[in-house]
């Protein structure tokens, strides 16, 4: 009967009514599960450049790798760090406490993607790489006016990036905290930040 | 293995191009079949007698919102890495204006007078030189523009942002906004069909 009434709409009516479903479906999922099945299990990597840069000042125990190439870190590189480029990398196995990065999150990503499983518990992959270690640890931009609440993070900040010998610029913009209050368990991986290559755009 | 596949790296740029092209040529296939390749049928949108370009359009933003909607919730695609036009409020409703004033005198939009120039439609590769022409001026008078061209940013923002609302309940307030918009446009072209008729 059901079968019946179905075909005697036309095609149109039929897509209409799939999307009416499809739409319907997915009202109902963003109120019972807003977040989808893509986070279910998954582990988040991420240690943030003010977490990490309190552990290199406190001098914990742990390896700190640069993925990048011998130039680059030769250039410029996190204190402590040592420089195992992503290709070697690859193919090594680490017993202690691991924290990787690389320039943005490129290398870093592509390590832990492959590598992800066999890696174990104790990896990390700094957030944001040395772009904001650089951005947002040596020279961040912190707003004049500091709320209240926001005060203990902004000092521990402000006294970070003296430590590290960095500098930092006053803004009128309190939106320049956001950046400090991510929960990086809830964070993807920031989109890559490609300079040169196809800048995508809109038709 | 997780969309957008580019900026996963799970493909590169030559691929990335390579995959551009074969939907780039189905897009406009598929223009031409709708019907959107003839400069009476663009115009008829406007004097009310045939909506196709309205619920081919609109189709076209639910079906592809649905399914992004879908992929997404499955976790297999990351909106994050979704590149979105920046809003600019007034900007954008002048270019609309000027889009749409065009649409009108010219018959075409950009794509469908592409469209159009394949089929060898005189009036459509005119439309593609005043289209280049256009986009030669517009670039010769961007120092001039450019104050208002960066006026009222909103940023990269999507509906769900700024209306605060789960992402699903938006799905479904398009998709009705669109179905109720079919059944009217349908009755709004039988209507004028009559009116002729008589």
């Amino acid at each position: 009967m059901k079968v019946n009434k179905l075909s005697g709409l036309s095609l149109n009516k039929r897509l209409a009514g799939l999307a009416f479903v499809l739409a319907a479906s997915a009202m109902v999922a963003s109120f019972v599960a807003p977040e989808g099945l893509k986070n279910e299990n998954e582990r988040r990597p991420f240690i943030s450049v003010v977490t990490l840069a309190n552990a290199i000042k406190n001098r914990e125990e742990f390896l700190l790798i640069d993925l990048r190439d011998a130039e680059a870190y030769e250039e410029f590189h996190l204190p402590s760090a040592e420089n195992i480029p992503y290709d070697s990398a690859l193919a090594m196995d680490f017993e202690s406490k691991v924290i990787f990065y690389s320039g943005d999150d490129y290398l870093a990503k592509r390590l832990w993607e492959k590598r992800h499983e066999s890696l174990g518990p104790n990896t990390m992959v700094l957030y944001g790489g040395v772009h904001d270690w650089y951005e947002k640890l040596l020279y961040p931009e912190l707003p004049i006016n500091i709320p209240e609440e926001h005060k203990t993070m902004v000092n521990q900040v402000i006294e970070l990036s003296t430590y590290y010998g960095g500098q930092i610029e006053f803004v009128e913009s309190q939106e320049v905290l956001e950046y400090y209050e991510y929960d990086l368990n809830k964070k993807y991986w920031p989109g890559a930040k490609r300079t040169n290559g196809l800048v995508r755009k809109g038709c | 293995m997780n969309g957008p596949f580019y900026e996963n790296g799970w493909i590169g740029e030559e691929a990335s191009l390579l995959i551009a092209l074969i939907i780039g040529l189905a897009f406009g296939f598929f223009l031409e079949r709708a019907g959107l390749g003839s400069a009476r049928k663009l115009a008829a949108q406007f004097y009310g007698s045939d909506l196709t370009v309205f619920k081919m359009m609109f189709t076209a933003i639910i079906t592809a919102m649905i399914g992004v909607y879908w992929l997404s919730w499955f976790g297999l695609l990351n909106l994050d890495l979704v590149y979105l036009t920046p809003t600019y409020v007034m900007p954008q409703i002048i270019g609309g204006l000027v889009f749409g004033i065009g649409f009108i005198v010219g018959g075409y939009c950009p794509g469908t007078s592409c469209v159009a120039s394949a089929t060898g439609s005189i009036d459509g590769i005119v439309n593609v030189v005043g289209l280049l022409l256009g986009i030669l001026l517009f670039g010769e008078l961007y120092p001039y523009l450019e104050t208002f061209y960066n006026s009222t940013p909103l940023g990269q923002t999507t509906m769900v942002q700024y209306f605060e609302l789960p992402a699903g309940l938006m799905v479904f307030i398009l998709v009705m906004v669109a179905l109720g918009g079919f059944w009217l446009s349908e009755k709004f072209e039988a209507l004028n069909a009559s009116n002729e008729g008589e």
